[in-house]
């Protein structure tokens, strides 16, 4: 192998080198604590209120959301993801929320998994993951709950700006 | 405006949900009369709702959710708007190659790499991240945090809905970025 090629095997991995170091990167030891909110709504067609507090949201006024007319936070949990680490989240209906922080990837946006499960019954969602950028929620819906569905989001990190 | 330039969506849907101030619902109004790709737009969000309204006024105290779900991945289905896309339902697996992927990170991170100004102080420094919608995927294990400005949204990656029928779709956030959802209809 020429001197020439091996230049050209390294000069990426020298240029990623430098990116990270020029580029604003910030390294996050491993392990570090990462800020998630878990929003459980309650979801309903009836004509009613929607709560001020989703106003942030502007997804959940979005079709299909907006077939929903009312709609009433029932739980905001905040929780410390650690890489590996899963932690549990109550839900009103007994079933439990279990999310995992995979990774955090090299784009800076995080790698999670999702499943709820109630104990000795079958999984409603046996597993999703989901690559989201920091603060950019998802939704999982549909579960029935006094006669309504329950809307859950899922928000990891926090934006920037 | 112009026929051929399309209102803008979120503008769109605003009027049709009359949200929008007295003089822009005008000026909407005027171009949806001048249009008829406009008012075939307009006639598919009325479409979609009146779907997911239909069954609304049947049901007094009980939900059903089988019905609930036909009617939200009808609905989905009967709008082919960007701004609500279903995916698939069942199990999903997206991943990218990773050699693509890993051509991509290298790639950006070249551009930042003769982009930076190394006279710039740390906190200061920007940097540029090609948003191609595509995951930049590239196999570190260590879990290092690149302040990158990365693509915005959500996206699934993976699903399994057991014994459960369900379907994903993508809505739109505050900013464009599509937001994944992940619909679940109880057996």
């Amino acid at each position: 192998m020429n001197s020439m090629t091996t230049m050209l095997r390294i000069a990426p991995l020298a240029a990623l080198a430098l990116a990270l170091m020029a580029g604003g990167a910030e390294a996050q030891p491993p392990g570090q604590p990462v800020q998630a909110e878990v929003l459980v709504v309650l979801a309903k067609e009836d004509a009613g209120t929607i709560d001020p507090a989703l106003a942030d949201i502007p997804a959940l006024q979005r079709a299909p959301f907006d077939a929903f007319r009312t709609m009433e936070i029932l739980d905001r949990k905040r929780e410390r993801l650690r890489p590996g680490i899963d932690r549990d989240v109550r839900l009103p209906n007994g079933r439990t929320l279990r999310i995992r922080l995979q990774r955090v990837m090299p784009d800076g946006r995080y790698r999670v998994q999702v499943s709820i499960n109630r104990p000795e019954a079958d999984a409603y969602l046996p597993l999703l993951q989901v690559v989201t950028a920091p603060g950019d929620p998802f939704f999982v819906a549909g579960q029935s709950f006094r006669g309504g569905t329950l809307v859950i989001g899922v928000r990891v990190g926090e934006a920037s700006d | 405006m112009s026929s051929e330039t399309p209102i803008d969506d979120d503008k769109l849907q605003r009027f049709y949900d009359g949200e929008l101030t007295e003089g822009e619902a005008i000026v909407v109004g005027r171009d949806v009369e001048a249009s008829e790709l406009e008012q075939a737009r307009i006639a598919q969000m009325e479409r979609l709702g009146e779907v997911l309204r239909a069954g609304a006024e049947a049901e007094a105290d009980e939900i059903d959710p089988e019905a609930l779900f036909l009617r939200i991945e009808r609905g989905i289905e009967a709008q082919p708007s960007p701004r609500l896309q279903l995916i698939e339902g069942r199990k999903r697996k997206q991943r990218n190659t990773a050699v693509a992927a890993v051509a991509m990170a290298i790639a950006a991170a070249v551009a930042i790499a003769f982009l930076a100004q190394p006279s710039t102080a740390p906190e200061t420094a920007e940097s540029t991240h090609p948003d191609e919608g595509e995951e930049m995927v590239a196999e570190i294990d260590d879990p290092t945090q690149v302040l990158l400005d990365p693509p915005g949204g959500s996206s699934v990656e993976l699903v399994e809905f057991g014994a459960n029928t369900g379907t994903v779709f993508e809505v739109e956030g505050a900013q464009g970025q599509p937001l994944a959802v992940v619909w679940i209809a109880e057996e």
